[in-house]
């Protein structure tokens, strides 16, 4: 593991101990959210180290997200900056997942005239690579 | 909103890794404290292939701080520390900020 989890684990116990993480307030424990009502199928997109970091977030906000985000089908979208992870540096830059009912919903909705138009941007800001990863997340095991 | 995003590699023995995690790894991971929405399951396609990625996992919590608490209690150490039980073909973390969101 990377030394954010040892840091972790360092930092734990001189707090004295987990035990005092865990009495954090119960609002660490939130309520389950609109969550339940999604699941089905994700489309995870890590993207690499961009040419020029400021210049794809910029582009993403302005052009990527409202292209994704029209995307027929679309039950949710989340994306953002990755700021840490079990390597040093993190396995990816920057993550988007988009959910979607089932297979057969996220199919669609790429092969839709706003899909195609989602995937062609990439090839215009995605300066470090983007892989993306069609995932089953119906097994859900919600809180 | 951030999430941490677990990619894992083909592991030597597929049916022991989905038995394993569904018995075992999940309800650890289930019982982190403060997650928000845990979504799991198999990876079926991508822009590669393979795609650089054969299971997933995707775990939500309020913001940095309610992740990293989650990580460093007993129960996240403990789901961290069963990786090594069954992820034989590795396992990618990556701890996502998701403030900047598009739902829809």
């Amino acid at each position: 593991m990377s030394r954010f989890f040892v840091l972790l684990v360092v930092l734990a116990l001189v707090a004295g101990g987990a035990s005092a993480l865990s009495k954090r307030p119960d609002d660490l424990r939130a309520q389950p959210g609109p969550e339940l009502a999604k699941g089905g199928v994700s489309l995870v997109a890590i993207y690499g180290k961009p040419t020029d970091e400021q210049a794809f977030l910029d582009y993403y906000t302005s052009t990527h997200a409202p292209l994704a985000a029209a995307i027929p089908g679309l039950q949710s979208y989340r994306h953002g900056k990755v700021w840490g992870g079990s390597d040093d540096p993190p396995a990816g830059w920057y993550a988007a997942i988009l959910t979607f009912k089932d297979r057969a919903a996220l199919e669609a909705g790429l092969a839709s005239p706003e899909g195609q138009k989602t995937a062609a941007d990439l090839a215009n800001f995605a300066t470090g690579g983007v892989h993306l990863m069609f995932a089953e997340t119906g097994e859900n095991t919600y809180r | 909103m951030v999430a941490i995003l677990a990619i894992y590699g083909k592991p030597k023995d597929e049916q022991a890794f989905l038995a394993y995690y569904a018995k075992t790894h999940a309800p650890l991971a289930a019982a982190i404290p403060g997650l928000q929405s845990y979504r799991h399951g198999r990876v079926w396609g991508g822009s590669d292939t393979p795609p650089s990625g054969w299971y997933a996992a995707a775990l939500t919590f309020r913001d940095r701080p309610a992740l990293e608490a989650g990580l460093g209690s007993p129960q996240g150490q403990k789901a961290a520390g069963d990786l090594a039980n069954f992820a034989t073909g590795g396992v990618n973390l990556i701890f996502v900020d998701h403030e900047e969101n598009a739902n829809r």
